[in-house]
């Protein structure tokens, strides 16, 4: 007799950070006064943390993890400066996501979700873009020569960035 | 932030599935990206006819990751493609308006044109009409100074003082009899009549 219940399955992750620091929307701005075509393949403001390991709450294994014991890091638990955390329920829908950091802090996440069915597995996969911002960084050099509409932007932007920042305080 | 000092917890709810592993760790930057559209945008056959796990091999990447990718960098140089043709359109849009409101300015520069060329011709037939006014005057002056060298030196009295010498016509005439009689007398005398 075949059965007709279905099975939740961990789906993929893919996981993006988009840094919007206003350095690289000037910088932006001033590659795409000389260049007449710009290309999204080359955004300096995006990294794709691949590094992803899975924590299964109920597993005995995980308090390890969670207690941070790196020797599952291998080489690189000094090199560790940001931890993305990802909260998924037992279906393996998202719930949460935070970042720990002393050089970004996370203004934005968003997220979208794809649902795979396979013979009753169901797996869901995860594209999720945090929106981060870096520490504020001396604008002089590039943004002396910025017109005042573009300076009134920028600074319109930064000020809703500080104000997110606070509010999240 | 970059793949090395950075690390993602994914936290599940639930006990771990059999036989679940890890996903592999790899490194996606810049020149990947760069390396995969270079691929993807060369493409011209049909979907079944990519070979993901090749690129997958080449590009040291889970063939997810590489059709998410994919699926995005198209979709974002489609997007600058839709703002290329929009600012395309505006500008010649902009041109057109331009184009269409050549006419109207054209007419509007006619239109100006006319009513220059009508006040001026105004202001000639102006001068038109005062010539001959003037002309007649000025005729009229010299038949008169002619008129008045005529008669032996005797000047007419202008417009304004024929008025008021209306009595002293006759008197002229009479003088010109006078020396017209004289004149005859003279010539009979001549003559010895």
């Amino acid at each position: 007799m075949e059965s007709n219940a279905t099975t939740n399955t961990i789906g993929n992750l893919t996981l993006i950070v988009r840094e919007k620091n206003i350095y690289h929307t000037i910088v932006k701005d001033k590659e795409s006064q000389y260049s007449s075509s710009s290309n999204p393949e080359c955004a300096t403001d995006v990294t794709f943390p691949t590094n992803i390991k899975y924590i299964f709450e109920d597993d005995e294994e995980h308090e390890k993890v969670i207690g941070l014991d790196t020797t599952s890091l291998g080489s690189s638990k000094d090199t560790i400066e940001n931890v993305i955390v990802v909260q998924l329920d037992e279906n393996g829908a998202f719930e949460d996501v935070d970042l720990i950091s002393e050089n970004y802090i996370l203004l934005d996440v968003i997220k979208s979700e794809d649902t795979v069915d396979e013979n009753k597995n169901i797996s869901r996969n995860h594209d999720i873009e945090l929106q981060v911002l870096s520490k504020f960084r001396d604008l002089s050099p590039i943004a002396n020569d910025l017109p005042l509409d573009d300076m009134i932007s920028l600074y319109r932007i930064q000020n809703e960035q500080i104000e997110t920042i606070c509010n999240s305080l | 932030m970059n793949n090395t000092n950075t690390i993602v917890y994914v936290k599940v709810r639930g006990k771990k599935p059999a036989g679940f592993i890890d996903p592999p760790n790899f490194v996606w930057d810049q020149n990947k990206e760069k390396k995969l559209w270079s691929i993807i945008s060369k493409l011209d056959s049909q979907r079944n006819e990519i070979d993901w796990k090749l690129i997958s091999e080449t590009l040291n990447a889970p063939d997810y990751f590489l059709k998410k990718r994919s699926y995005k960098l198209f979709a974002k140089h489609l997007e600058l493609l839709q703002k290329q043709i929009d600012r395309k359109e505006l500008e010649d849009g902009s041109s057109n308006g331009d184009l269409q409101k050549l006419p109207n300015y054209i007419s509007s520069l006619e239109e100006d044109k006319k009513t220059i060329v009508s006040t001026n011709a105004t202001d000639n037939n102006d001068q038109i009409n005062n010539i001959p006014e003037n002309k007649e005057h000025d005729d009229e002056n010299v038949l008169e100074q002619l008129q008045a060298s005529k008669i032996m030196g005797f000047k007419r009295p202008s417009s304004s003082a024929k008025d008021d010498n209306n009595g002293s016509d006759s008197e002229i005439s009479s003088n010109l009899s006078v020396s017209k009689s004289a004149l005859e007398e003279a010539l009979m005398d001549k003559l010895h009549f």
